[in-house]
């Protein structure tokens, strides 16, 4: 017993150390600063990572925009969970590996991807403690309180790892413009969250009731059983009723659609019950880019605040 | 005798229901305003006349779907549902959302019924290729057909990430019900209507194959007929409202525990006691978290589960006493 239990240590530190040097003497050749670490704030604490990491797998989709801009092509995603439109090249790319969804997510696939990093955490959360034991994982994704905040955080951290400080100012300070930008035109206007999920409208304040952290927008169904239950059913009376002066309008179901279609205007354009409404009659609808819900980035908000604010600057 | 006195104070109850339906909810609507604010009085006919027209065919074709099922196959147990012409629908609901996302609901609703109706004659060429058709067997590959179907759906909508939109649609809830979305369920009238006139057949179906055989019945014909008319009814309304669980199953035997197996007989009580269940449940889902709502599914589901214990309780103290 004894002896194997030496003999299998003895193995695993002459294994160890060899992989040691054959880190040391690639070192040399790929890039200067590989050897050094980085400590990065996360939602687990601070962690140290290694700077400028080579093989990344990417899990969280909020980074998956922010990475691309960065020129860090991960080596295995998951696959099915992601905006089509915009990842073509990684999804056709059979060298990236497909992890799966965040349901079933097939750890084994991000084991045999040898990682350097792994940037998981939002819809991975739960694995964050099995993913760690393949490779140091990195969670900054946003919170669901102080969203839009939470975002610039991740880019800086994201941005630190890859040496790409300057690059994810430039992100940040494009939300922020976008962002005040939405500010200054909205005035206290009411506004009702939709989210239109299998060709029903239903309180979407959950999903994208972090859109209002900057703006000067009041949510009509706020502080109400509004806020709890979200999804559970909400009658297009109730809506003509609360008869908002604006929508934003999460399409869930023009994610699997062809480009450009828009399930959810079709629903609204349908509803009778809204025909006397304000949002109606002044057309103050903001259809959300059709891919939001499985973008959540950076990206994806600075977009909505800009489409909100030229909705809002065309309006009357 | 005793119905005599039953049965009116049961339409008033459900009368009561009724009315109660047309009246609660988040735009203010009123005896009052009905007559004098045209606003009202269209939002009244665009969504508190649907939905409460909504309700009653949908309980009348679960209820009586219900009835229907539990004679062809003499099992007490057996659900529409059960039958996997639910499940159906849900594909052809999701098939429509990745080959046709921007058609219009009422394109939707014909693909997914059209699906309902092509699962359930599948459901009946396996039960003809059966040899043995007992009552327990028939539910069972029902249920394994319509988890297979479920899978393939799972499956597919987590390719297509419209698992959210799959869970939003089964829900089962009335709250998105108004003009231009019900219509469908109108089928459901004719449905009950054909019910009727064979329910003779189907209560001497219910006594078993060789016995109906026996007394002149075209078993085989009856039966089809009868899955057929349920693969409408609950396809129709599966796809109109979502899945509408309990209600096939505790109406009809709570109804043929007070009135015995004749179908002709029990079928305008199926209908009234399902129509009022399931009009008190989405009351109850409407008020306790206005202005939002709870699925009429979940509170029948509650209240379901309540009943049934109780039928079951009841029942085993008769046989026991």
């Amino acid at each position: 017993m004894n002896t194997v239990r030496r003999s299998r240590l003895f193995l695993a530190v002459a294994a160890t150390s060899m992989l040691v040097l054959g880190a040391c003497s690639t070192d040399t050749t790929v890039d200067a600063g590989s050897g050094d670490t980085v400590t990065v704030d996360t939602a687990n604490g601070a962690v140290e990572v290694p700077a400028n990491p080579q093989r990344v797998v990417a899990l969280d989709n909020t980074s998956f925009e922010t990475l691309k801009a960065f020129g860090v092509e991960p080596v295995a995603l998951p696959k099915p969970i992601m905006p089509y439109e915009g990842f073509e090249e990684w999804i056709d790319n059979e060298e990236i590996l497909d992890v799966g969804t965040h349901r079933e997510p097939n750890l084994e696939v991000v084991s045999e991807a040898e990682p350097d990093l792994i940037i998981g955490g939002y819809r991975f959360q739960e694995y964050t403690d099995e993913l760690n034991r393949i490779a140091p994982t990195l969670d900054v994704s946003p919170t669901d309180v102080g969203y839009i905040e939470s975002l610039k955080s991740q880019t800086s951290a994201l941005g630190e790892v890859f040496g790409k400080q300057e690059q994810a100012s430039q992100i940040i300070a494009q939300l922020d413009a976008a962002a005040d930008d939405a500010a200054a035109r909205t005035g206290g206007e009411t506004v009702f969250l939709a989210n239109v999920s299998a060709g029903k409208i239903d309180n979407g304040a959950q999903r994208i009731g972090r859109l209002m952290e900057p703006l000067t927008l009041t949510d009509v169904f706020a502080g109400e059983a509004g806020d709890v239950h979200g999804d559970s059913g909400l009658a297009p009376e109730t809506v003509a009723q609360a008869n908002p002066d604006w929508v934003i309008v999460l399409d869930r179901d023009a994610a699997a659609g062809e480009p450009g279609a828009a399930p959810a205007k079709v629903v609204f354009d349908a509803q009778e019950a809204f025909a006397n409404t304000t949002f109606t009659t002044r057309n103050q609808i903001v259809y959300l880019d059709p891919y939001f819900y499985t973008r959540e980035s950076i990206q994806a908000y600075t977009q909505a605040f800009e489409s909100i604010s030229d909705a809002f600057a065309n309006a009357g | 005798m005793k119905n005599a006195v039953l049965l009116p104070i049961v339409v008033v109850i459900v009368l009561v229901l009724a009315v109660a339906s047309l009246f609660v909810g988040g735009f203010d609507i009123s005896v009052e305003t009905l007559l004098n604010d045209a606003e009202a009085r269209d939002m009244f006919l665009i969504s508190r006349v649907p939905r409460t027209l909504a309700l009653i065919f949908a309980a009348m074709a679960m209820s009586v779907s219900g009835v229907i099922m539990q004679m062809i196959t003499q099992n007490k147990f057996v659900e529409p549902t059960t039958a996997g012409t639910a499940q159906w629908a849900g594909l052809g609901v999701l098939f429509a959302l990745i080959i046709l996302p921007a058609a219009d609901p009422m394109t939707k609703m014909v693909v997914a019924t059209g699906f309902a109706l092509f699962g359930t004659i599948i459901f009946i060429a396996v039960l003809r290729r059966l040899s043995v058709r007992s009552s327990l067997i028939v539910p069972l590959v029902g249920i394994m057909l319509g988890a297979v179907v479920s899978a393939v759906t799972t499956f597919l909508a987590g390719t297509f990430d419209l698992l959210q939109s799959m869970s939003a649609w089964r829900s089962g809830g009335f709250s998105s019900v108004v003009r231009g979305f019900y219509e469908p369920l109108w089928a459901v009238l004719i449905i009950a209507v054909l019910a009727f006139a064979l329910a003779n057949r189907f209560t001497v179906a219910g006594l078993g194959k060789d016995l109906a055989t026996n007394v002149g019945l075209r078993y085989e014909q009856v039966v089809f007929i009868g899955v057929a008319m349920v693969a409408v009814a609950t396809g129709v309304t599966t796809v109109v409202v979502g899945f509408i669980p309990f209600l096939g199953l505790i109406v009809p035997n709570l109804v043929s525990m007070m009135l015995g197996d004749d179908v002709h007989k029990n079928l305008p009580w199926v209908a009234l006691v399902g129509a009022g269940l399931l009009l008190a449940c989405d009351l109850i889902g409407r008020v306790v978290v206005a202005p939002m709502e709870i699925p009429a599914s979940v509170i029948l589901g509650v209240v379901g589960a309540i009943v049934f214990i109780a039928l079951i309780v009841r029942q085993r103290r008769h046989v026991s006493a």
